[in-house]
């Protein structure tokens, strides 16, 4: 048990320090595409600790905001926490549990914004909303299929059942989900700085808007240590294991993704939510098929 | 001289006493008030010109009244037709023409302003000076000093109060805004995310550049005034004027100097036009576009320092030709470095044009009809992209580009992508012709010693800049200009926004916008003011009958 708690412990620092870090590497690898040096990749801590030192002004929506910016960064952290927690000790609802929290963060993540009376924001804010009714819902099926497919709301290490096609079609459209949620070009409408002025996040400064960034790099970590997690249930035996592996994983499709977003423009309100169904729809199709066919 | 004599023939058919002469390419006409509207629709229509700019001007230490030139292009036979007409000293009143030529709005305005001319059959208003500034205050009599800085109470304008003419949510881009790059102020009313209104309130950046030209500088010092008139397209402008001073004047400037500023003039137009490139797809989010864009840029922007000392505001110019000239070495390099950046733009062209967002956004967005661009008479890529085929460089040439071959590239669907395309082809001519205007560079001097420049000459200089045609007017006086009239492209492309943001989509507003490639200094050289000291009612800008002009 003390080893669980010290394992939870080190990965629960881990998992608060890298995701600035690699929106560091992220930068750096821009910058090698661009041709240019770019920022160290401790910039980004660099700026959230500069936010933090900055005088604190309270955005239009006062109070409310405040508290939800909070409640916002205690969720992340708590899902954090609770998911590898679940994971260390194969927890029978884990996938259950962390549907539900990525999806309170979700909503919270949207909601805050609104509160804003500046048009900016709210545009940015409706913008947010639409992707989320298209990829967070379709996250939620991908993974109630998944739960259906296995047979269980947890997760199910070592299993070779899990390496059957369907499942595998399903882990892969969650990756993608994972891309979609991390509000990257081609998806990064919602703030869309030379449209909306950074839209959802125009009413931030100081120490909010670095709270709020923060939290954001934490919920991106987590939507992509899930699919990194149900890709390696079948190939690991250990829990920890299973955690060391998924956040090495992690950091490789944080890269991955920075350099697909470096080619990339961004699209358009009206034209992202048939851009994604174009692509969930065959994968769930196939996936459905694969699962009636046997597979 | 045929259609000169067409011209002379045509005007004299409506204002049989019209005072007509002409000098050079330009036609000038003295008419009255009663036959000014029947004159500007028979050039405008029925002799299909364009309308360039109009000025006005306080004549009366010379004639006693103030004046007003309009000027039109017919740029199929390489003509300019100035349309003169006087005012009363003490009550300037003028016939509006812009219900008939649509582009005329905003000079019109302009001249009421800065002169204090009254324009008959339209709602007038300010439109250039600040809100506090005085209203019997007209900076560009001749009776007020450049320098004078009245008492004022500064007040600040009311955001969103523009009456209630249009339905949906205000949206404010600027005065500061990430995708603007100069103060400017465009309120878009949007229903969801679908633009249905557009105002417009520029001018935030008046430095007063015509009333200083005419007041405190000499013709030779203008020439570096013009060229910060703009930071990226301002050599363009410092040639505009030197060619208005040079043409007024009857100077002919040796022809190794022509060459240069062609030579000037197109890597100015490879670096704007590259800038351009790299704004408009970080617009769209591919920053990689953008960096890899601005990259190659640097390199024209060491051939420029090659060329001239400087990588832009290059000071070259002066009346009666430059002052660097091209030598041997410098040629070979200038060579090599354009093969380079031709390659390298070529490579990164064909990427762009295979992202995926990139073309769906530019595709069939910010569309402004023929029809439309005409009617408005906008300028070079703006024109072009809207299958107007105008291009100043061919149809009134000046400089050396009588002696290059080049095509110009017209695209029909009037949308941000053909303004893109554009663009990009044009980059690939300048190349072309900065390589003939080498090849064919004549030996020679750069500059003519003596000149003289005689009191009470007028001319029309049009130069075709990166965003289309720059005029400068010009009336020489004695030491400096006497009237310095500059309307740069931007003028001319502004009004034409409110048609192309119509019904689109909000997102694509931004790269609209920048899709004319404004520059916001070149416009703003003049100011424009609400006479009651708020800009509470945009309606009031409104031309009656056209729904197509700002309201």
């Amino acid at each position: 048990m003390i080893e669980y708690l010290i394992s939870a412990i080190i990965f629960t620092l881990i998992s608060l320090l890298i995701p600035p870090l690699m929106d560091g590497v992220e930068r750096k690898i821009k910058a090698c595409i661009h041709s240019r040096v770019g920022p160290p990749i401790t910039q980004t801590w660099y700026d959230l600790l500069k936010l933090f030192e900055k005088e604190l002004v309270i955005p239009e929506g006062g109070l409310y905001i405040i508290i939800l910016s909070l409640l916002y960064v205690m969720l992340v952290v708590l899902t954090v926490v609770s998911t590898i927690f679940m994971v260390l000790i194969g927890y029978p609802y884990t996938l259950v549990i962390i549907i539900t929290l990525l999806l309170f963060i979700q909503a919270i993540h949207t909601t805050i914004p609104f509160i804003t009376s500046n048009p900016f924001a709210i545009i940015g804010a409706s913008r947010e909303v639409i992707l989320a009714l298209v990829n967070e819902f379709f996250f939620m099926i991908i993974l109630g299929l998944y739960m259906y497919f296995t047979g269980s709301p947890g997760l199910l290490l070592g299993s070779p059942d899990l390496l059957r096609a369907s499942i595998i079609v399903l882990v892969i459209a969650l990756f993608i989900s994972a891309y979609i949620i991390s509000g990257r070009i081609p998806f990064d409408i919602a703030e869309a700085e030379p449209e909306l002025a950074s839209g959802a996040l125009i009413e931030f400064s100081g120490p909010i808007l670095g709270v709020f960034m923060y939290s954001n790099f934490i919920r991106i970590l987590l939507t992509k240590l899930v699919p990194s997690i149900l890709i390696l249930l079948p190939f690991v035996n250990n829990w920890l294991y299973l955690l060391i592996y998924s956040l090495i994983i992690t950091i490789g499709l944080w890269i991955l993704y920075s350099l697909v977003a470096a080619l990339l423009g961004r699209t358009r309100v009206d034209i992202a939510p048939t851009s994604i169904l174009k692509i969930y729809i065959p994968f769930i199709t196939v996936s459905i098929l694969l699962y009636l066919m046997g597979y | 001289m045929e259609i000169i004599s067409k011209y002379m023939n045509n005007i004299k058919a409506v204002e049989p006493r019209a005072d007509i002469r002409v000098a050079g390419d330009t036609i000038y006409a003295t008419v009255s008030h009663e036959k000014l509207r029947d004159l500007a629709k028979t050039i405008y229509w029925d002799m299909n010109c364009f309308f360039r700019t109009c000025a006005g001007s306080d004549e009366r230490s010379i004639n006693g009244f103030y004046a007003l030139y309009h000027i039109f292009g017919d740029d199929h036979n390489g003509l300019n037709i100035v349309l003169k007409t006087y005012a009363d000293p003490d009550k300037p009143v003028i016939p509006s023409i812009a219900d008939i030529v649509p582009a005329a709005d905003w000079c019109e305005m302009e001249a009421h302003d800065l002169l204090g001319i009254e324009f008959s059959g339209r709602r007038q208003y300010r439109l250039i000076l600040p809100p506090y500034w005085p209203n019997d205050l007209y900076p560009l009599r001749k009776e007020v000093s450049y320098d004078v800085k009245p008492q004022v109470i500064v007040s600040s304008e009311k955001v969103g109060f523009w009456g209630k003419t249009s339905t949906g949510v205000a949206i404010p881009i600027g005065p500061y805004h990430p995708a603007l790059h100069e103060p400017e102020y465009f309120e878009l009313y949007v229903e969801g995310e679908r633009v249905v209104d557009v105002r417009y309130r520029g001018f935030h950046v008046h430095r007063g550049i015509e009333k200083l030209g005419e007041s405190k500088l000499t013709y030779q010092q203008v020439n570096f005034v013009a060229e910060r008139i703009c930071g990226i397209c301002g050599f363009e402008h410092s040639v505009c004027y030197a060619q208005a001073i040079e043409k007024a004047a009857g100077i002919e400037i040796p022809e190794r100097a022509k060459f240069i500023r062609s030579i000037v003039l197109e890597v100015e137009r490879i670096h704007s036009h590259l800038l351009w490139i790299g704004v408009a797809v970080h617009l769209l989010g591919y920053d990689t576009g953008f960096m890899h864009t601005w990259r190659i840029r640097e390199h024209v922007m060491v051939i420029a320092e090659m060329l001239t000392g400087s990588r832009k505001t290059y000071g070259i110019n002066l009346i009666g030709g430059v002052r660097k000239d091209i030598n041997e070495d410098k040629k070979q390099r200038v060579l090599d470095v354009l093969k380079a950046v031709e390659k390298e733009f070529t490579e990164l062209v064909k990427t762009m044009v295979n992202v995926p967002q990139i073309m769906r956004r530019l595709k069939g967005t910010g569309i402004l009809s023929k029809e439309d661009a005409r009617k408005l008479s906008v300028v070079g890529p703006t024109a072009r992209g809207s299958g107007l085929d105008r291009d100043i460089r061919r149809d009134l040439p000046y400089a050396a580009y009588g002696y290059v071959d080049f095509n110009v590239p017209v695209y029909d669907d009037g949308d941000n992508l053909s303004r893109f395309l554009v663009r990009v082809d044009e980059v690939y001519e300048s190349i072309s012709i900065i390589r003939q205007l080498l090849d064919q560079l004549p030996q020679g001097p750069i500059m003519i010693e003596e000149f003289d420049i005689p009191e009470g000459r007028m001319a029309v200089s049009v130069v075709e800049a990166p965003r289309g045609e720059d005029i400068h007017f010009v009336i020489t006086g004695r030491g400096k200009p006497y009237r310095w009239k500059v309307r740069a492209p931007t003028y001319q492309n502004i009004p034409a926004l409110r048609v192309m943001l119509r019904d689109q989509p909000l997102a694509d507003a931004p790269l609209t916008i920048a899709s004319i490639d404004p520059c916001f200094s070149c416009t703003d050289r003049v100011l424009v003011v609400d006479k009651n000291g708020y800009r509470k009612r945009l309606d009031q800008y409104c031309i009656v009958g056209d729904d197509m002009l700002w309201v």
